[in-house]
This record gives structure tokens, C-alpha cells and sequence, in this order.
């Protein structure tokens, strides 16, 4: 009995069980609390890393069966599907003092003519909306097979290196990638059955503004008819639907800018809403609602400063997954309600006789004119 | 940690141009927005779908 007292009691101050109980864990922290951490992290990523690779494979496989059973190719599409995924993009040399945009503009419309050619050559008849989502699903499965391939490599190196700093940015970054992932893998349905998505809002105001007029090709997948409001000529442009695209505005407004020269333009547009704001809550602002890689936004943004015609936006604000799955409700139900603040910004801001010109921004899928 | 299930039903509501009676029916293939559907019953005007969108019920 006194021998357990003078090991485990406490008394004193030398007690050796005592001392070894402290300070055990503070030498096992000091030297090994990284690794700890570490792989406590590890699982946490690993479980994500795990749905992230079903996400891809699911992706994967419900764009195989659809291009086998709804659009019978021209033999087994497998193969030349897999090799889509693993496309990449350089991106041109940022340095270049000459001005990099023309350069990622080339390269993003020779990526897409180049997949949009891949995709014909795969079926001996397919018709354009055919055409569209089966290049919106690649676009799909190319991001989150790439997604999947990032978060596996940052999270291998730090594992390789037992790098605990290494994994911190993975583990803060992980909550967004999943949040984009999943909005990714339940835009698939949407896709497949031609339905429209919460960044179509803008085409469908504008669509619904286009009715009865007459259309003409403004670009590529991009149509533009003329109309009249309360003395104001109105020039409404927005990508062709119902397909799975968001046209060429940048070019389109460019052109017609330069042989209409309209004196307002009115952008409409999906905007991500931050944390606590109202999927659907619309707002106005000014300068080029537009998003993708910029080079829409740079052309429009140019042409309007050459010509000194003031950009007003229209925004409906959205998140990720509202954007690019089927259109909710709320989103729905704001159309009528952005169009008469369309209109209201067309009086308030024009003058009788003259021009403005409405472009309805987003992918137009499911969306007509 | 909740188990609900979220299961999003597509609509489409189709509506008379001339005197405006709607009708709420699930998205069928082929549907979309300002697809001119046939003549209204009630009137002769021209019925066309207005608006595509999801319901969602959570279980």
C-alpha cells in the first residue's frame, strides 16, 4: 500500500509515475504532435477524397450510358470519352507585356471547337442540343476528375513528406471543392433532360422579351432581334436556346455595338450570393455582369469604353448548386419581377429615340426565344 | 447530422397568351421554355410553356 501511495499519490513532488504522466504527453506532442494532427486530418480528407472519386466515376458512367443509349454512336464511345476527361489547357504566358487576353480567347475557342468536332465525329447524326450537353457533361466530368486529381496529389505529397503545414491549406480548401463537386455531380440530371439551370435567368428574361420579334444570328450560338419600347429602340441579344449554351456575347456585342451603336447596355445575369443573402434576391448595380474566364467581360468592358456607352447590371443572386442545377422556384418566380426592372432602368436611364442594348447572360438551356 | 432525403420534382407550367389560364403538369422530355404547345381550349390563343422549375420535398 505505501508502495502504490509513493508511486501514484500526490503528495510529492518527486513522485516518478507522476512526472512520467505529465510530461509523456508534452515530449509526445513536442516531438510527434504534427504527425498526430496529421493523421487525424487524413481521414477526414480521405473520406471526402472517397466521394469525390465516386462523384467522378458516377459522372463518368451516367455520361457513357447516355451517349450509348440516348444517342447511339458510331461504335463503343468508351475509349475517346475517357481520353476527353484527361484533357487539359495550357494557359498562354502571363508576362507577355503585349496583352494576354487574345491569347486565352484563341485558346478557349479552339477547346472548343476542337471538342465540339470530337463529339460530331462520334455519332454519324446528332442534332445541336445533342451536341451541347454532351459537351456541358464533359465539361462535367473534366472538372471533377480534375478536382479529384488536385485534392489526391496535395494530399499524397503531404502524406509522402509527412508534412503536416502542407495538408492546412487542403483541409481549409476541402469544404468549397466538396460544395462544388456536389453542385457538379447534381447538375447531371438537369443536363441530360434539357432543363433549365438557375443561370439561366438571364436568357429567360430576355427570352421572354424576344417573343414574337424577329431573330438573327449575332455569333455562333448567339441571336439578337430588334424591338421597341416606350420610344426606346431595343436591341436584345442572348445565346441560342434551347441549348445547352452560353453563346459568344463578348463577339456579339462587340459587332453589334460597332453597326448598331446602341447608347445604354443592360446586362442580366446570375451572381453568387454571399453567406446569409436570399437565393433569388435580385439586384442593380453597374459594370459587365458577366462571368467565365473573363474574355467575354474584357471584349464587352472595351467596346463600351471606345464608344462611352455607360454597362448597367442586373443581378439574380444564386449559390453554386442553385446556379447550375435545375432552376428553383424562387429563381423561376423572379423572371417577370427582373423584366419590369428592366424596363424601369430602360426609362430612368435612356432618352426617347434611343438605343439600348439588353443581353441576357448565362447558358440558355431549356430556354427558347 | 439529419438523414432527409431532398427528392426535386421537375414542373412546367404552361400558360394561354390571350387569356392567361395556367395549368402546373411534371417536365416531360422535350420541354422547355416558350416551346408553343397547341391552341387553348377556352380561348383561341396560343398555350406555351413560361416556366421549368424543381420542387424539392425532403423525407
Amino acid at each position: 500500500m505505501d508502495i502504490l501511495n509513493e508511486l501514484f499519490g500526490t503528495g510529492g513532488d518527486s513522485n516518478p509515475f507522476m512526472m512520467l504522466i505529465w510530461f509523456l504527453p508534452i515530449l509526445l506532442f513536442v516531438f510527434y504532435g504534427q504527425r498526430i494532427q496529421l493523421i487525424i486530418t487524413s481521414r477526414d480528407i480521405k473520406k471526402d477524397m472517397a466521394k469525390l472519386e465516386q462523384f467522378r466515376n458516377d459522372a463518368r458512367n451516367d455520361l457513357i450510358d447516355y451517349v450509348k443509349q440516348k444517342l447511339s454512336p458510331n461504335g463503343d464511345p468508351t475509349q475517346k470519352l475517357d481520353r476527353f476527361f484527361d484533357y487539359f489547357t495550357i494557359m498562354p504566358v502571363d508576362i507577355d507585356p503585349n496583352g494576354i487576353i487574345p491569347k486565352i480567347h484563341h485558346l478557349v475557342r479552339s477547346r472548343e471547337d476542337t471538342t465540339r468536332k470530337q463529339v460530331k465525329s462520334m455519332f454519324s447524326e446528332i442534332n445541336t442540343l445533342e451536341i451541347t450537353k454532351v459537351q456541358n457533361l464533359l465539361e462535367i466530368v473534366t472538372t471533377l476528375q480534375l478536382l479529384h486529381k488536385v485534392v489526391r496529389h496535395l494530399f499524397l505529397t503531404a502524406k509522402k513528406q509527412n508534412n503536416y503545414p502542407l495538408i492546412l491549406p487542403l483541409q481549409m480548401l476541402l469544404p468549397f471543392i466538396m460544395e462544388q463537386a456536389e453542385a457538379l455531380k447534381d447538375a447531371i440530371p438537369a443536363f441530360k433532360k434539357g432543363q433549365p439551370i438557375g443561370d439561366g435567368i438571364g436568357p429567360l428574361v430576355v427570352g421572354g422579351m424576344m417573343l414574337d420579334t424577329k431573330k438573327q444570328n449575332a455569333e455562333f450560338e448567339t441571336v439578337y432581334s430588334e424591338s421597341e419600347f416606350d420610344g426606346r429602340k431595343l436591341i436584345l441579344l442572348k445565346a441560342e436556346g434551347p441549348y445547352a449554351t452560353v453563346g459568344r456575347p463578348g463577339e456579339a456585342t462587340e459587332s453589334i455595338v460597332e453597326k448598331l451603336k446602341p447608347d445604354v447596355i443592360i446586362m442580366i445575369d446570375a451572381a453568387l450570393k454571399l453567406e446569409g443573402e436570399d437565393s433569388g434576391s435580385v439586384a442593380q448595380g453597374f459594370g459587365a455582369a458577366i462571368g467565365g474566364i473573363g474574355t467575354d467581360r474584357f471584349k464587352i468592358e472595351e467596346v463600351a469604353t471606345k464608344y462611352d456607352i455607360p454597362i448597367f447590371a442586373i443581378v439574380v443572386r444564386q449559390s453554386v448548386k442553385d446556379a447550375i442545377t435545375l432552376m428553383t422556384k424562387e429563381i423561376s418566380d423572379q423572371a417577370e419581377n427582373v423584366k419590369s426592372q428592366v424596363y424601369e432602368m430602360i426609362t430612368d436611364n435612356s432618352n426617347p429615340n434611343q438605343t439600348v442594348l439588353v443581353i441576357g447572360v448565362g447558358n440558355t438551356l431549356g430556354v427558347a426565344q | 447530422m439529419s438523414n432527409k432525403i431532398e427528392i426535386i420534382t421537375a414542373y412546367t407550367l404552361q400558360q394561354c397568351n390571350s387569356c392567361k389560364e395556367q395549368s402546373k403538369q411534371k417536365f416531360s422530355d422535350g420541354d422547355y421554355i416558350f416551346k408553343e404547345i397547341s391552341k387553348c381550349s377556352s380561348c383561341d390563343g396560343q398555350v406555351m410553356v413560361t416556366k421549368i422549375f424543381g420542387e424539392s420535398l425532403t423525407q
